[in-house]
């Protein structure tokens, strides 16, 4: 990729989420929060909608009816994504190498999830998946399930302890108790992690990712145009994927592999190592993908993330702050969108009781069937 | 949205777990497609499977996702590798009191079918 630091992330637009899930009364649509989002990341950055050269949705059913509510008719660069958290960082990398290649000059990324209003439940369907009426012909639905096929043969593996995940999800509750958009705000106790109700067994209710309503945008443009809009700037230092494609969301050695090709290269690139990370956001649909999230990108050997993660390394004032926001499991389940919003947030100083002590590189990673991680950096 | 392929379910229905073997590399695939991932080729056969898997993993579903209520819950869920090479998600014909192990060898349950496809017991099956 060519020039390491030359693209940045100048603007971060996000809906409320607490406010929202708190009030039931109406349905919202996709596009209106998609919008609502669009024209924060606008003011966030201090630019004028006609700037706007390239549009990439994601979620939002019709990338056409987007850009006509936004007024953005004639972009010169226009790609609309499917609705899966994988391509949050998907649409990253898109925008990074359409601005490199000069196919636009600033590009904004929206994304609208109306999860909560369209009931939206992530199982119960055969899905898109090639093996997916076989397998809803045995019961088995949901990316969660799948995710706890890898997490129970993982903790047989590594002799790992009945309650090894609480502290993820207490971690993300304590963060997102210092958010004041978050939609949880109450403590969580073990005790009550434990006694969450059994969802895909040995997964609990606690760590499944909520179901909200919400948009994120994000706007993105070279580093060059971003140092004159006189802000803190924001730089995309590496990015890269690495597909983990089978028939099911199940990997058979929970990513390690793809991750282990993912952080080669977004190190390299970068030219850091994960010492060097002051601030990690990691994908946390369902919370194992943080264990191994942590063993994929070598912060702790293989077998060892339930461990590595106790005793406050992870929280704030710890040795690496995860998920300064609330995760997808405390915060909002904004498919990674809102993690890069917080990334950038945290590098501009801008995240109030939750700001990292001089926060200058964060880490963006996704394990999924496309692994996915960014080294942001504070210029 | 696909359906389950014909050939599979009648063999389900004869008591054969059933797979396409391609006829030019071997390659047993499941789910049931045109090509061979392998090699690419179109060409194959439809073979019985001896019914010998591996459970990779095995979870216990308690959410009711289904509104037809397919399956009373909790349930448990498997996937396992056959001993041909192909994974697939299949069901118990027995829920076990504890979930059983990653590793342990299960056989095609014949006749005993959950919704119409095949299902494994515990057990190793006896050399064919």
């Amino acid at each position: 990729m060519p020039g390491r630091d030359s693209v940045a992330i100048v603007g971060v637009g996000s809906t409320p989420f607490g406010d929202l899930y708190r009030d039931r009364s109406v349905p919202r649509s996709a596009y209106d929060l998609g919008a609502e989002a669009f024209v924060a990341a606008l003011r966030d950055a201090g630019l004028e909608r006609d700037e706007i050269d390239g549009l990439i949705t994601a979620r939002i059913p019709s990338y056409v009816r987007m850009a006509d509510m936004l007024g953005l008719r004639q972009p010169s660069f226009v790609v609309g994504l499917d609705g899966s958290g994988r391509m949050s960082a998907v649409a990253v990398q898109i925008a990074m190498s359409a601005v490199q290649a000069g196919l636009a000059n600033t590009i904004a990324l929206v994304y609208g999830n109306n999860g909560r209003s369209a009931g939206a439940t992530y199982g119960g369907s055969e899905g898109p998946s090639p093996t997916g009426v076989y397998d809803t012909t045995y019961g088995m639905t949901s990316p969660g399930a799948y995710v706890s096929l890898m997490y129970q043969r993982y903790r047989q593996m590594h002799r790992v302890s009945d309650l090894a995940l609480a502290p993820l999800a207490i971690n993300n509750r304590r963060h997102a108790m210092l958010n004041a958009n978050a939609v949880m705000s109450t403590p969580l106790s073990e005790e009550e992690y434990a006694a969450g109700r059994f969802i895909a067994e040995p997964l609990r209710l606690f760590d499944y990712c909520l179901i909200n309503d919400g948009g994120v945008a994000l706007i993105i443009t070279s580093t060059e145009r971003a140092k004159r809009l006189n802000r803190p700037v924001v730089a995309i230092s590496s990015t890269a994927a690495c597909g983990d494609l089978t028939n099911f969301y199940t990997s058979r050695d929970f990513f390690y592999s793809s991750a282990q090709s993912v952080a080669h290269r977004v190190y390299k690139e970068a030219g850091i190592q994960p010492r060097d990370v002051d601030c990690a956001q990691i994908y946390d649909n369902f919370t194992p993908t943080i264990l191994f999230s942590l063993e994929g990108f070598g912060y702790c050997p293989q077998g060892s993330a339930s461990d590595w993660i106790r005793d406050g390394r992870i929280g704030l004032g710890g040795e690496l702050p995860i998920n300064t926001s609330g995760g997808h499991t405390s915060e909002s389940y904004m498919q990674g969108w809102a993690l890069h919003a917080e990334a950038v947030r945290q590098l501009r100083g801008e995240a109030g009781e939750r700001q990292v002590r001089d926060c200058e590189v964060v880490q963006y990673m996704c394990v999924s069937p496309i692994v996915a991680s960014h080294v942001l950096r504070r210029l | 949205m696909a359906e389950v392929d014909q050939r599979y379910r009648a063999a389900a229905e004869r008591g054969e777990l059933s797979a396409q073997q391609c006829t030019n590399c071997s390659w047993v695939r499941f789910p049931p497609s045109s090509f061979c991932p392998r090699c690419l080729e179109s060409n194959d056969s439809w073979i019985v499977l001896s019914g010998n898997a591996t459970i990779w993993s095995a979870i216990r579903i308690h959410k009711q996702y289904f509104r037809d209520g397919r399956r009373e819950v909790p349930y448990t869920v498997i996937l396992v590798e056959l001993e041909e090479g192909p994974w697939m998600i299949s069901g118990l014909v027995a829920e076990q009191e504890h979930l059983p192990a990653s590793g342990t060898a299960v056989k095609l349950a014949p006749g005993k079918l959950i919704n119409g496809l095949p299902a494994f017991e515990l057990g190793s099956a006896e050399q064919r």
